[in-house]
């Protein structure tokens, strides 16, 4: 298991150094730069913003110079936002992105896999078809919809919430329930489909013959069995919701992660856009790895090393 | 074992999302106990106002944005500052003298405190401006400063060794240029930074010595560009020093209580003003709000007082109707046209940039599309700015008729495309946004019915537009401009032969000596007809097709008193209050 894992640590290093190179070089060729405006400046200003930028030196030099501090997280200055490093965007923003997006995780496997099961087992019952038709609904419309309908009746209409802005627990509400909306129809879909396939497979048949109650039949070996999938989708599911959704930022106006990330590109604030996009790989590629380890145990076909 | 560790991954990988919970809660603090509804007692003077952006900095030498300036209005002063009405008044400065010739300036300091209490000296307006100028520090605006005798040479010293050599080419053998010793630099700055025309006499003496006379020096003064910092904290809180309260040391009426990046900047009243009794308000809480959506509903529900900027668009005609007293249309120092690339057929024809600049239906546009109470423009230099005597816009009056489909068709077959017959194909190009689409599309269908002639539309994103324009890679592109300071001259000089911001490629010699008689004249006459004819020969020649000059759409609750936004400044609350 310990060589499975380095093995994997080592994968991820060298898709991590594929990611930084790749968005290096792709964010140079780029037409344009962070300093480009309506308004021309000055050739000699130009300059002067290129020389302390380092800009003005040759590509490898900047490219090496990168790779030496992402080595050491120092992800370098925003170009775009004086006085700020990378590394102080992305843990001020992640920190608000993540509280966001675990409590959307959380709520989605709590409320998702029981539902998801239960509207399994009553298959086509009432509880099914409801909870079914809500999550294709939920599924299908645009997480900006889900956000700003909730926005408008319970945050304006309504007043419950406050419909916009960071702070308080009452400012977690809304985009929470918006952005977990998407995640929790999926992990119900997900749940119930498993399942469904899952009791008709032959060993559940067996058990159930050899006369071990139904309780047990379904905790031991239907829904353990149809929790694969669910582990194997939650590592991108999670790491994607992590670090922020740009569009429920942007409506409830959060000081999240999503937010910098997409403002970044269009303002060219390469050393932005480079951390993020190397800090949103190390996250995928790191909850992958978690994601893929927990499959190989919850699921006796993988096996994580030739023994086992 | 097995299930022992998918517990432990499972709980491990929770508990890394919670663990950011517990952290990085302090700066939220400061709201926290305040009740997002807004239930306010009438006594606290607290305005909420939207500026959309988050500030890039508050460092007044380097900023170059309008949330910037907005925040920046309200922590610092400079020697002058503008009243309602756009007129520079008493601001640091008691009183001051101009020489004859204009370009010898004395400014008498008043007692005035930071608001750490220290005493406001002209040295500190020394070291902000040329610090300001100083290419270590690298600012876009340096050039603000370039009146000054001395600053630009000062600002453009070479950073490359072959230009510092007096070499021609840029590039060494190996095709790099070859960076300056930074001792070296540092050594041609410190000379040349002494000759910057800038000197304190005594602590409360300036004298600033100009190029040329320059009758908007005086506003210019009020320009953040040219706002005072205090040199002690700016180098004690090092390449930050704007982010923290402790080192934020401001003049103006208000200072910085906390910045929380992408959400607010707070201030409150700064007991330090030198005119502290004339601030009636405790607070004021700038939102970063960047969904115009989400700002508009927040100020409907009264959750915000003013927006400065996010007023939906896209429900104007419905804001219009439901808040007539909150909903401002306040003039603006702008206008938005189309470049022509004059240097491609058969955009070099001078008769068919005419046709298709009278071909258009600019009150349409502004009704039906824009529906902002923009103003048609059939000039370039919008109004608002004063000539000899009155406003240079009304004296020079409009240069063609809107919707002159009549002369249109005439020049255009003058052109050799009688109908449109034979006209090459060609593209408008604009940056990708809804509001640009929509105008193109429509100058698209009226050329096609009034002129006959087929254009096409291609939207590229902002850096692409931003290159290609500069390239001249294009044959219709559309451009906006923001005046600097209130005086023709920020428009006039953009179409000078090879000037940065023409990039249509069209040179004229006449227009260049006309643009240079207005600069280096201190009489304001000769001036002001050099600019008026300038802006003749331009609409003679066309370079560009003006499309409508642009208005700025606030919405302020009935409740904000006595606020001010003239022409080029920020939003001004320093005499503003509540009353409800």
């Amino acid at each position: 298991m310990a060589r499975y894992i380095l093995q994997r640590v080592i994968t991820m290093l060298v898709v991590a150094w594929v990611v930084v190179t790749l968005t290096f070089f792709m964010m140079k060729a780029l037409p344009g730069g962070p300093f480009a405006s309506e308004k021309k400046l000055p050739e000699a200003i130009l300059k002067n913003i290129e020389r302390r930028y380092k800009l003005d030196r040759p590509l490898m030099e900047q490219y090496f110079d990168y790779l030496k501090n992402v080595v050491k997280w120092d992800l370098g200055p925003s170009f775009k936002y004086e006085g700020r490093t990378v590394n102080d965007v992305i843990n001020k923003g992640f920190s608000v992105s993540a509280k966001l997006g675990g409590l959307s995780i959380l709520i989605s496997l709590v409320l998702g896999v029981p539902i998801g099961v239960i509207g399994a087992m009553r298959h086509n019952g009432l509880l099914d078809r409801v909870t079914s038709g809500l999550a294709i609904l939920t599924a299908a419309a645009p997480s900006f919809v889900i956000a700003g309908l909730l926005q408008y009746y319970l945050g304006f209409k309504l007043k419950w919430f406050p419909p916009a802005t960071w702070g308080t627990t009452k400012h977690y509400v809304l985009p929470t329930i918006a952005l977990c909306s998407f995640s929790l129809a999926w992990l119900i879909k997900l749940t119930r489909s498993s399942m469904l396939e899952v009791t008709n497979q032959d060993y559940v048949r067996t058990a159930r013959a050899k006369g071990i109650p139904e309780f047990w039949v379904v905790y031991r070996h239907m829904i353990k069995n149809a929790l694969v999938p669910v582990i194997a989708s939650l590592a991108p599911l999670t790491a994607g919701i992590l670090v922020g959704s740009f569009i429920i930022e942007f409506i409830f106006a959060i000081p999240g992660v999503g937010r910098e990330f997409v403002v970044s590109i269009t303002n060219r604030d390469y050393t932005v856009t480079l951390g993020m996009t190397v800090f949103y790989g190390f996250l995928l590629t790191g909850f992958t790895l978690v994601g893929d380890i927990l499959t190989a145990l919850v699921d006796p076909r993988v096996r994580l090393d030739k023994e086992g | 074992m097995r299930r022992f560790i998918a517990g432990f991954l499972a709980v491990s990988m929770l508990a890394a999302v919670g663990c950011s919970k517990n952290t990085d809660n302090k700066e939220q603090t400061t709201d926290k106990g305040k009740d997002p509804a807004p239930s306010q007692p009438a006594a606290a003077q607290v305005i909420r106002i939207n500026i959309g952006t988050d500030p890039e900095t508050l460092d007044p030498a380097v900023s170059t944005g309008v949330p910037e300036s907005n925040v920046q209005l309200s922590l610092y002063e400079g020697l002058m500052r503008l009243d309602k009405d756009g007129k520079p008044v008493a601001g640091m400065a008691e009183t001051h003298t101009v020489s004859p010739d204009g370009k010898t300036y004395t400014f008498k300091l008043r007692d005035a405190k930071w608001s750490n209490g220290d005493a406001v000296t002209a040295n500190d307006f020394v070291y902000a401006w040329k610090r300001a100028l100083d290419p270590m520090l690298a600012s876009e605006y340096a050039y603000q400063l370039y009146y000054l005798e001395g600053a630009e040479a000062a600002n453009t010293i070479p950073l490359n060794q072959l230009e510092a050599d007096g070499k021609t080419e840029k590039k060494g053998a190996d095709g790099k240029p070859i960076a300056r010793p930074e001792a070296d630099i540092k050594k041609d700055w410190e000379a040349a930074a002494a000759k910057i025309g800038v000197k304190a006499v005594d602590a409360k003496t300036l004298e600033v010595k100009l190029t040329s006379a320059t009758p908007y020096f005086l506003s210019l003064t009020a320009f953040h560009t040219l706002y005072p910092v205090h040199q002690k904290s700016v180098e004690a809180g090092k390449a930050d020093w704007f982010r923290k309260p402790e080192t934020l040391v401001g003049n103006g009426p208000f200072k910085l209580v906390s910045w929380t990046p992408k959400d607010k900047v707070i201030v409150e009243k700064n007991p330090n003003y030198w005119d502290a009794k004339a601030v009636k308000l405790d607070k004021v809480e700038y939102y970063l709000i960047d969904s115009e959506a989400t700002a508009t509903q927040m100020f409907e529900a009264g959750q915000l007082d003013i927006i400065e900027s996010g007023v939906n668009n896209a429900e104007l005609p419905r804001l219009k109707k439901e808040y007539p007293d909150e909903l401002k249309i306040l003039p603006d120092l702008g206008l938005y046209y189309y470049r022509f690339n004059v240097t491609k057929a058969p955009m070099n024809d001078v008769k068919v940039r005419k046709a298709l600049t009278l071909a258009i239906d600019r009150q349409l546009i502004v009704e039906t599309i824009t529906q902002g109470g923009q103003l048609p423009a059939m000039s370039e230099v919008p109004g608002g700015m004063p000539d000899v005597s009155g406003d240079f816009r009304a004296n020079g009056k409009d240069f063609f008729k809107d919707n002159d489909i009549a002369t249109a068709k005439d020049l255009l077959k003058q052109a050799g495309y009688p109908d449109g017959k034979g006209f090459p194909k060609f593209t408008i190009m604009y940056n990708t946004s809804e509001g640009h689409k929509r105008i193109a599309e429509a100058i698209q269908e009226m050329w096609k019915k009034n002129l006959g002639i087929n254009v096409e539309l291609e939207n590229v994103e902002w850096q692409v537009y931003l290159s290609r324009q500069s390239e001249l890679d294009y044959d219709i592109s559309r451009a906006g401009w923001i005046g600097d300071y209130i005086d023709p001259m920020t428009f006039a000089d953009m179409w000078v032969t090879k000037g940065g911001n023409n990039q249509t490629g069209w040179a004229n010699a006449e227009y260049d000596k006309l643009i240079a008689t207005a600069k280096n004249s201190a009489d304001v006459a000769v001036r002001m007809k050099a600019m008026h004819d300038s802006e003749k020969l331009l609409m003679d020649e066309m370079p560009i097709l003006p499309i409508y000059h642009y208005v700025r759409v606030r919405m302020v609750s009935k409740n904000v008193k006595n606020w001010s936004e003239p022409l080029t400044s920020g939003m001004n609350l320093r005499e503003a209050y509540l009353q409800k």
